[in-house]
């Protein structure tokens, strides 16, 4: 079991860091090509972001240290991008870049192995080099100081994805309809439940709340309504424990109300209820704030029982979380947050992750002395600067306390905390200071000090009486720099502390900021260790791997993951083959009831055989009467059979076609995937040649057969390349020919009907119809006065010949050409065509017109010489068969007088495997194949039926063989070879192309 | 046997949950979802007495389901994010909106060994929040 859940870990891993990364890289060409000039949108960015730290997640999951490493370290950019605390430029995006490169390298590695593989160090410097800038960069201007944490990023574009409730309406409705029976709840506990008519109000109240959730359909607030309805007594309060219930209640619905609340903008009376209840429950709080510190107050006698597992430090996170879900309805924000830190660190300690240190112990009492009311006042929230102050003091205290548990996230080994402490004392940093670092300190602050990524501070600090300036020096330290450290100085007064600070400013930078915050520098001094250094400027990014400075601009995939709601199952592709060629079998054997049902064989005759028979014997006589009517029910009862049959099997008929239908759906995929990795092409190939290009690709959710993607991304390729190298000029001729420096070069996919039509536009400088023509005269494939009968369009058509390109050396001047052969073959055995429309100077544009799948082929089955041979039914116009005198040698080649016309006729395998000889004697059938603009035809031995077959992917050395246009399975596990008609008039014109060519144009008939 | 339902864009994350819960009788995972959406409208189809949830999601996040959830389900929530250590704003956030627990994610677990801290957390997280006994 273990090992199963291992192997498909893995597997899931590949798929999904593979899919990630995929998306990932064109996302960031584009943007680095061409950075969007107001700043990169917002979902993008929280699209990256997510991509990025799913990867982590991911690898950490699976102990990929060097993938957790680089993606970490993208992510955190991504994450300073989304707070807007620095832009998604162009040398951050090919930071990006290089560290989606490494992740693929280190995924395929990881994949292979199933083990880690150490990231590159090159890759990680520059990294951790941004990084350390970007720590260092003083602006946060775009960010509102709530808004600095990403969460609320994330939300507003959440928020935007759905409302609260559809009907925005009658929600609002509902909050104001409760306004002003919500703070009627209070008195539940405040005492005066016992005069009737406030029982009465309060039911009336929660009614309200009841009813209206259950018409919008919150089922859950409608439940908490209900449960506090049931703890009202019939006279009298609440007892002791109806009342701690009904305070929960109360919690609960005034957090469901605030949701409400925020969705509307409107009082839905949440305020007046927290009013009512701070009064009611000032009492509580304090008793609940006793329990508390008296469990704290064990520490000091055992502090074993705050360890893991201890019941002290589990008891103590269960009272503060108590007291906070008891209290967390009176929103009272700042001391909320504080109650939940306190719950968060003794969790923590219970679960050993950090080590409830004293400073800890003794923060908590001082949080929870900060937080008692005034005897007989209600209770009040902290202010924010007084509730920011212990929260700072909270987060070094508790990186410390999880130092002291273990190691880091990143394991550092002992050894290079060692060498870190040595180097740090060697700069001066005083033990006492040294001795408080943990050994995932002591070795990062060495490492990123040492080179040269950070430099290391130590800041004294009086701060008494000077509570705006301690605030504003809190500030500096969480936006800029990192304590490792702190401690009380010695001999100074009790707000005199010694702060050991990682930064990435320089020493001008941070004097500033000092000078800033304490003019008179009476409070704070600072000293770096270290070297002095030179004043530099700060790149947000080290522009070293500078990218080609192609412009590119990129649509995001129209059907990424993010937009399907629907469950996602992960199968093989070999499974649905299998399950297709299975469906497959079954049409056949359903053709094969048809016949049986159909059929005028024997069984279907039976009943009126039988009921003749009768007849005939009664008439005869001497026959006994009830064997008679015996027999004559017999053929009812058939005929009642074969009624049936044939019902079952129309039925049958109809749901395999849906099956059918179902089943293709499963291999299909959105044609945006094929386009994905164009525009990266396109970039690498427009700036290697000095090109501006800016790439359009739409797929327009449609979406293509599996099997097509690999065999369509090579055409498409080529078409990108062509356009590329001869189509687009260089930015000093298009803006000589008054055109746009940048060209445009755009994908487009769109569906007609049942067929795909994928259009390549460029604005170049279009096909040069004389220069084709010349060319393909020169290369023998035309007659110079034929060439002249032809229009543009025909010649365009020419460069698709295999021939054209090959026939000399493309030069600037000679249009397109190179490798759109490729693009024919390729078109073709999709079983697609091709269009070019082209203005000179204007442009072209490639239309591919392709079927939607190119898996399912009808095809004619046919036998010759043994052997099965499937014919794609595109090609067949009509089935006859050669009589005697009909046949004859024109030219040394069989032809026969069809509808007036001579048609070519080959024996199918002698066509294929190139031998020669009379055609066989007798009347076989022939198969008449057109192309539209010829016929020949096909002597075989037997034609078998018609069938829509699975057409499988073949070796390409098969494929390659002329006549054979892939291969497919038959339901019973036989091969067949699927012929290509393009190829038999090829080769059919190369044995007797004078015949074939007279054979002339296909009569209207249809097959 | 508590009904718990795992939220989170990452297949494979779900399959490792889930096989961390399946070592627990008591636990039944009987629904997934790959975003708070998709959360939602499963938990209004069938509601769940667990729900083990991720923070970073496409379409909707943790925090902003947890919102929503509320308002419609009893489940008790439990988040599972990495994006919530000791002492993190979305720890603290989570927590506001009402999450049981938060807790971080299994890291490291290639053994599945449920002695792994991480995974005996998620199990013990998702015990207390179905009143069960704290496990073995």
């Amino acid at each position: 079991m273990a090992v199963d859940i291992y192997q498909s870990l893995w597997q899931e891993f590949a798929l999904e860091s593979g899919e990630h990364l995929d998306r990932l890289e064109p996302m960031l060409v584009a943007i680095e090509a061409d950075p969007p000039a107001g700043g990169v949108d917002t979902s993008l960015v929280a699209t990256l972001f997510r991509g990025m730290h799913s990867i982590k997640g991911m690898a950490a999951a699976l102990s990929l240290r060097g993938m957790e490493r680089v993606s970490h370290h993208a992510e955190h950019l991504l994450g300073q991008v989304r707070d807007g605390r620095c832009a998604l430029d162009a040398p951050m995006a090919g930071l990006l870049l290089e560290a989606v490169d490494e992740l693929k390298r280190l995924r395929t590695l990881s994949v292979r192995d199933r083990a880690d593989v150490p990231a590159s160090d090159a890759v990680m410097a520059r990294l951790e080099t941004a990084r350390g800038r970007l720590e260092g960069l003083k602006e946060r201007v775009s960010v509102e100081p709530g808004l600095a944490s990403g969460i609320e990023a994330a939300l507003t574009v959440a928020r935007a994805a759905r409302p609260v409730h559809p009907d925005h309406a009658a929600l609002r409705r509902y909050v104001e309809s409760v306004r002003p029976h919500l703070p009627e709840l209070a008195r539940m506990v405040g005492g005066v439940l016992e005069d009737p008519a406030t029982r009465a109000s309060v039911r009336r109240a929660l009614e309200t709340v009841r009813e209206g959730a259950r018409a919008l359909d919150f089922p859950q607030v409608a439940r908490t309504a209900e449960a506090l309805a049931a703890l009202i007594p019939a006279e009298g309060c609440l007892d002791y424990y109806a009342r701690e219930q009904a305070i929960d209640g109360l919690a609960a619905l005034r957090r469901e109300m605030a949701t409400l609340e925020a969705a509307t903008g409107i009082d839905g009376g949440g305020k007046g209820l927290d009013e009512a209840l701070n009064m009611a429950l000032a009492l509580d709080f304090s008793a609940r704030r006793r329990a508390l510190l008296e469990v704290l107050s064990r520490h000091d006698r055992e502090p074993a029982a705050f360890g893991t597992g201890g019941a002290g430090a589990i008891r103590a996170a269960e009272l503060a979380g108590d007291i906070y879900n008891h209290f967390s309805f009176l929103y009272h924000a700042h001391a909320g947050r504080l109650l939940l830190m306190i719950e968060d660190v003794l969790g923590h300690a219970a679960r050993g992750d950090l080590v409830l240190t004293p400073v800890l112990i003794g923060l908590v009492r001082q949080t929870l002395a900060a937080l008692a009311p005034a005897p007989g006042k209600p209770l009040r929230d902290l202010d924010a600067a007084r509730a920011a102050e212990v929260l700072a003091a909270f987060e070094p205290a508790v990186r410390e306390a999880e130092a002291l548990a273990g190691p880091a996230a990143f394991g550092e080994d002992s050894e290079s905390a060692v060498a870190g402490r040595q180097y740090l004392a060697e700069l001066g940093v005083i033990p006492d200071l040294l001795d408080r670092l943990s050994d995932h300190q002591l070795g990062e602050a060495a490492d990123r000090v040492a080179g040269g990524e950070l430099r290391l501070w130590q800041i004294d600090a009086a701060l008494e009486d000077a509570e705006d300036k301690a605030e504003r020096f809190a500030d500096w330290l969480e936006s800029h720099g990192r304590a490792l450290t702190s401690r009380a100085t010695p001999g100074g007064g009790a707000l005199s502390f010694q702060f050991l600070v990682l930064t990435a400013e320089d020493d001008r930078a941070v004097r500033a900021a000092m000078a800033a915050i304490d003019p008179e520098g009476r409070m704070l001094s600072a000293r770096r260790f270290g070297a002095p250094e030179v004043a530099e400027s700060v790149p947000v990014c080290d522009p070293a791997p500078a990218r080609p400075p192609a412009a590119l601009e990129i649509a995001p995939p129209a059907a990424s993951p993010d937009s399907a709601t629907g469950t996602v199952l992960r199968v093989p592709g070999e499974v649905v083959d299998h399950f297709l060629a299975v469906i497959g079998e079954m049409v056949m054997v359903g053709s094969l009831l048809d016949e049986a049902v159909w059929g005028e064989d024997q069984r279907s005759r039976l009943p009126q055989d039988l009921r003749r028979l009768v007849k005939e014997m009664r008439a005869l006589g001497g026959a006994d009467p009830g064997h008679l009517d015996q027999l004559a029910r017999i053929a009812a009862a058939q005929d009642q059979r074969n009624l049936t049959l044939r019902k079952a099997r129309e039925r049958l008929t109809a749901t395999l076609g849906r099956l059918q239908e179902a089943a293709l759906e499963l291999r299909v995929v959105p044609v945006a995937t094929v386009f994905a990795r164009l525009p990266r092409l396109a970039r690498d190939l427009a700036a290697s040649q000095g090109k501006q290009v800016r790439v359009e690709v739409d797929g327009r959710g449609v979406r293509i057969d599996k099997g097509m993607v690999d065999q369509l991304l090579d055409p498409l390729i080529h078409m990108v390349r062509n356009a590329i190298d001869h189509g687009i000029e260089s930015p000093a001729r298009r803006l000589a020919a008054g055109k746009p420096a940048v060209a445009s070069l755009s994908i487009r996919a769109g569906q007609r009907d049942n067929r795909v039509v994928i259009e390549v536009t460029d604005d170049g400088r279009g096909l040069d119809a004389d220069a084709i023509r010349r060319r393909a005269v020169e290369g023998g494939l035309i007659g110079d006065a034929d060439s002249r009968l032809l229009g543009d369009a025909e010649l365009f058509r020419l460069i698709l010949v295999p021939g054209f390109s090959t026939a000399g050396t493309v030069t600037e001047t000679s249009g397109r050409g190179v490798g759109m052969d490729v693009v024919h073959t390729s078109v073709h055995r999709l079983g697609g065509s091709i269009e070019i429309r082209s203005e000179a100077g204007q442009g072209a544009t490639f239309t591919l017109r392709l079927p939607l799948s190119a898996a399912i082929q009808d095809v004619l089955l046919v036998d010759v010489d043994g052997r099965r041979h499937a014919i794609p039914v595109r090609h067949l116009l009509e089935l006859t068969r050669a009589r005697a005198g009909q046949s004859q040698i024109v030219h040394g080649q069989a032809v026969m007088l069809l509808h007036g016309a001579l048609l070519p006729v080959f024996r199918l395998t002698r066509l294929l495997d190139g031998s020669s000889g009379p055609l066989p004697e007798g009347e076989l059938p022939i198969v008449v194949l057109g192309d539209g603009r010829r016929r020949l035809g096909l002597q075989v031995d037997r034609v078998v039926r018609r069938q829509e077959l699975f057409v499988r992917d073949i070796h390409p050395r098969v494929a390659a063989i002329p006549g054979v246009g892939g291969a497919a399975l038959l339901g019973d596990g036989t091969v067949v070879l699927i012929i290509d008609g393009g190829d038999l008039f090829q080769l059919a014109e190369a044995r007797a192309g004078a015949v074939v060519a007279l054979s002339g144009p296909v009569p209207e008939l249809v097959a | 046997m508590a009904r718990v339902m795992i939220v989170d864009d990452s297949v494979m994350m779900r399959s490792m949950i889930a096989a961390i819960l399946g070592a627990d009788p008591e636990l039944d995972v009987v629904e997934r979802a790959g975003n708070g959406c998709e959360a939602l409208d499963k938990l209004r189809a069938s509601d769940c007495d667990i729900v083990l949830l991720d923070i970073e999601m496409p379409l909707m996040g943790g925090l902003e389901a947890l919102k929503h959830l509320r308002l419609i389900s009893h489940a008790k929530v439990i988040v599972v994010s990495s994006s919530a250590q000791a002492g993190s704003h979305t720890a603290l956030e989570a927590r506001r909106e009402g999450a049981f627990a938060v807790i971080s994610k299994p890291s490291g677990t290639v053994s599945l060994d449920l002695r792994d801290k991480r995974g005996h957390e998620i199990l013990e997280a998702c015990r207390r929040a179905a009143g069960l006994a704290g496990a073995a």
